[in-house]
């Protein structure tokens, strides 16, 4: 086992994903950035990079689940003790890696989630949006987190197979998070800072958070 | 001959020349082409003679022959949209497995 292995799932996102890797790679032992596909430069942005950071590349777009799956794959592969996901839009700031992981060793705990601020900063549709995932996943499978959402998290990587997810979409992050629960391993939060000048997030509206709370209603009986 | 009649004749020759199209473009093995050549040339024949199934409507307590093509169609529907649910989903897993074996591939490089 060595150490941290951060994921970067990135879909067009050229113009920040070389900056945040390289962020994080001064925090992490590997940094895995997988290219879903996209149809920009992102690939070109890190495909140079040199160690400790990976880029992998999905031929064609699969989803940000799937990519996420990609990442751990390269992780276990690496032998990484610890998994650090986050996002490659700049939301996240990388600084905040050591916080997650100290987190998680000093209290003995195999998952940790952040939450963001959610002040004025994150739009009302998003923030109403998230209120109502965080309430079905406290209600239906007693998840306590402000942020299921957020995909800036870290775990432990022998937990993995007891919070796998097989949605290849964003929805993957929340299956994610409901098996934490469901599976009763221990888990912690972080608070992390709202950066939202990077603009909203990409093709998530409205029919995705409802589409995401029928899933959860199904989770419930089949995770 | 009403109209219903002549649209269903229609519809049945050009299946039947996509049919065989498709089997030329070697699309279609010969069975697929036997299967859906008769398939089209029966509905074509019921089209064309709705009578002729009057015994089975009268098996099945039907009123009219129309009332079982109606059936029969909403059966072969839901069984084609099943059919194609469960390709589709097949075929998405087996897509992301190579798209991610194949990502795979630059780590274990």
């Amino acid at each position: 086992m060595k150490g941290i292995a951060v994921v970067i799932p990135a879909y067009n996102e050229a113009a920040r994903v070389a900056e945040v890797a390289l962020g994080a790679a001064q925090h992490a032992e590997f940094v895995i950035v997988v290219d879903d596909g996209s149809t920009d430069t992102t690939w070109e942005a890190v495909k140079g990079l040199s160690r400790p950071i990976y880029p992998l590349r999905h031929r064609i777009n699969m989803g940000k689940g799937s990519a996420l799956k990609t990442g751990c794959a390269a992780a276990l592969r690496l032998g990484s003790e610890i998994i650090v996901m986050m996002d490659a839009d700049g939301q996240h700031p990388p600084e905040y890696i050591p916080r997650l992981v100290r987190h998680m060793r000093e209290n003995n705990l195999d998952f940790v989630f952040t939450e963001r601020s959610h002040g004025d900063r994150m739009p009302f549709v998003r923030r109403a949006g998230n209120w109502a995932v965080n309430k079905a996943a406290l209600h239906l499978f007693g998840l306590r987190t402000n942020d299921v959402w957020c995909g800036f998290r870290a775990f432990r990587l022998s937990c993995l197979p007891a919070v796998a997810w097989r949605a290849r979409d964003y929805s993957g992050e929340v299956q994610m998070a409901l098996s934490v629960a469901q599976k009763g391993i221990p888990y912690g939060t972080v608070p992390i800072p709202t950066i939202y000048e990077t603009g909203a997030a990409k093709g998530v509206h409205i029919l995705h958070g409802l589409k995401l709370l029928g899933q959860m209603a199904v989770w419930r009986i089949t995770l | 001959m009403v109209g219903i009649q002549l649209i269903a004749i229609v519809v049945a020759l050009a299946a039947v020349h996509l049919t065989h199209l498709y089997y030329k473009r070697l699309h279609f093995s010969k069975k697929e082409l036997l299967f859906w050549g008769f398939l089209w040339l029966v509905f074509m024949f019921v089209a064309i003679f709705p009578r002729s199934v009057s015994p089975l409507t009268g098996y099945l307590g039907l009123a009219r022959p129309m009332d079982l093509i109606m059936i029969i169609a909403f059966i072969v529907l839901f069984s084609l949209a099943f059919h194609n649910y469960v390709m589709a989903r097949k075929h998405e897993s087996a897509l992301e497995r190579l798209v991610r074996e194949i990502a795979l591939k630059d780590i274990d490089a």
